[in-house]
């Protein structure tokens, strides 16, 4: 991949995948909700902390 | 002839895409829930966990250590996780391009010196196990080999590693699929040896081996290990999320995999050097399953080590893609260029190993400070939203050049963060503030940083989450 020609190619490659990433949206990519901030949030900061706490 | 040409440039797009920075497509990426949930597994179950357990053991016994080392793994994966794998996952990017929007185009490429840092200085430890996994095994057989064996294993290792990893990811992972099944066995075996031979009472009232003289530091700083512990799979986070097919299977493997596993394996290691009274990992396994058992998990945990050094040689070989110095160079020399360094683990195998501990802690303040910024920067700053073209470009009016591609907030931001993290705990000579007791090091080395980030981003660009991009179909200048 390094020669003028091949680089143009990846270029272009580059740029159609930014157009198609773009537009991509929360159908194709999957959803990350609030309750879901809620759970990690209280599983993986919350509640740790309290356990430390709890047996310091 | 044309048609040949194609299909070997197809060939080296999808090699670019899947092992070099173009962006994934979703059609693409492999992992969906199952997969990811594996492939994250498959990562925590690796042997720098025994030396993670083994350093915490020094301190404190089985019940802290394991609420440390769990609880702390969880949220330094929490810290780091949320914006590399919601942005990587999102945008298809390779974790370097996703800090250019917080550190500008050129000042993303200054975190691969810490990047390579971590690279290079879990190899050595793990080759010195390696070293000492050799040694052990002599010993348990009846020889009576010199300390020099260990250096000499660390030569071994280090060429094996290098060897397997200049012949690309497919002998990789061959390899990976034998040993990750193998050390979820071993540790499942270790525990339950320790547990028909000893029992939980007995693990439970173990004492650590070198404690300092005040409990609560010694809690404190094996938390500490904990979170840094997590915090250190920082260089694998973007990796995994680009490949995966949706959000969630973007963050929950993390958590659960890289977090709560890796942390119980970790407590796994931790019960052992407590019930045999020895922080290498390496002494563990023949007083725990016999001579027999014992040399074969040693032998095992050896084969392990060389493929984990290889992960590690292979992951810097392809940052170092970054520069470009080494992007047109062939293979074998960047791949050479992350192995030199290890040589000295050849040379001061033990003294290097001593200090591990050190290393680890210092992990914490190396990616905290970076982890704060990158969460204020994608989750407060642009509310998720980038401009992916202007990563891929680097014209001058680029959104994320800054001051001559430096966002020198950001960089003087990770400064001051490791500067917190040591006056509140000197990794390298074991000094703790006063207010360590309140504040965990890593904490306040992310939290202080990311919020004079987002003042000094507020404050230098006050449109910043507002602006509309304009609606761009080319690259000027392309860095692929």
């Amino acid at each position: 991949m390094t020669s003028g020609g091949e680089r143009a190619r990846l270029a272009e490659e580059l740029e159609r995948r930014l157009v198609e990433l773009e537009r991509a949206g929360d159908e194709e990519l999957g959803r990350f909700t609030r309750w879901d901030w809620v759970l990690v949030v209280l599983t993986s900061l919350v509640l740790p902390y309290l356990v430390v706490w709890w047996f310091a | 002839m044309s048609h040949e040409a194609d299909a070997d440039t197809d060939v080296d797009i999808q090699r670019e895409s899947v092992f070099g920075r173009l962006p994934l497509l979703i059609g693409e990426r492999e992992y969906g829930t199952v997969g990811a949930h594996g492939t994250c597994f498959a990562y925590s179950v690796a042997t720098w966990c025994f030396l993670t357990g083994a350093y915490a053991a020094e301190l404190v016994g089985a019940v802290q250590g394991l609420v440390c080392l769990v609880a702390g793994n969880l949220i330094g994966v929490f810290l780091t996780t949320m914006p590399l794998s919601l942005g990587c996952q999102r945008y298809g990017l390779e974790q370097i391009d996703f800090c250019k929007p917080s550190f500008g185009q050129r000042g993303a490429k200054l975190l691969l010196i810490f990047y390579l840092v971590k690279l290079i200085g879990w190899s050595g430890l793990i080759l010195v196990m390696f070293g000492n996994g050799i040694f052990n095994i002599a010993v348990a057989l009846g020889f009576a080999p010199g300390r020099w064996v260990v250096g000499a294993g660390v030569a071994v290792g280090l060429g094996l590693a290098y060897w397997i990893a200049i012949r690309g990811v497919r002998l990789l992972n061959i390899f990976n699929t034998i040993i990750a099944p193998g050390l979820v066995f071993l540790v499942l075996f270790m525990f339950i040896m320790l547990l028909r031979t000893h029992g939980w009472e007995a693990i439970a009232r173990a004492e650590p081996l070198a404690p300092t003289p005040i409990p609560i530091v010694n809690y404190l700083i094996a938390l500490e290990l904990g979170i840094a512990s997590g915090i250190a799979w920082w260089g694998g986070i973007g990796f995994l999320a680009r490949n995966t097919k949706t959000r969630r299977d973007a963050v929950y493997p993390e958590l659960l995999q890289l977090g709560f596993s890796a942390g119980v394996v970790c407590a796994v290691a931790l019960f052992s050097a407590l019930m045999v009274q020895s922080s290498d990992p390496t002494e563990w396994m023949v007083p725990i399953g016999g001579v027999f058992m014992g040399v074969i998990a040693l032998a095992f945990v050896a084969l392990a080590n060389v493929t984990s050094t290889t992960v590690s040689l292979f992951a810097g070989g392809l940052a170092l893609r970054h520069v470009p110095a080494l992007r047109g160079r062939p293979w074998w020399q960047a791949v050479g260029a992350v192995a030199l360094p290890c040589v000295a683990f050849v040379f001061w195998p033990i003294q290097l190993y001593d200090l591990g501990d050190v290393f680890l802690a210092y992990n914490g303040t190396m990616y905290a400070p970076i982890s704060g910024i990158l969460f204020v920067d994608f989750f407060f700053l642009r509310d998720q939203k980038l401009h992916l073209w202007s990563i891929f470009d680097d014209a001058p009016d680029g959104e994320y050049q800054y001051w001559k591609g430096f966002n020198w907030l950001a960089l003087g931001c990770v400064v001051l963060g490791q500067a917190v993290y040591i006056i509140l705990y000197n990794p390298f000579s074991g000094e703790t503030h006063e207010l360590f007791r309140f504040f965990p090091p890593s904490l306040t080395a992310c939290i202080v940083p990311g919020l004079l980030y987002w003042a000094g981003m507020r404050f230098l660009f006050p449109r910043l989450g507002d602006e509309v991009f304009k609606d761009q179909r080319s690259l000027s200048t392309p860095n692929i």
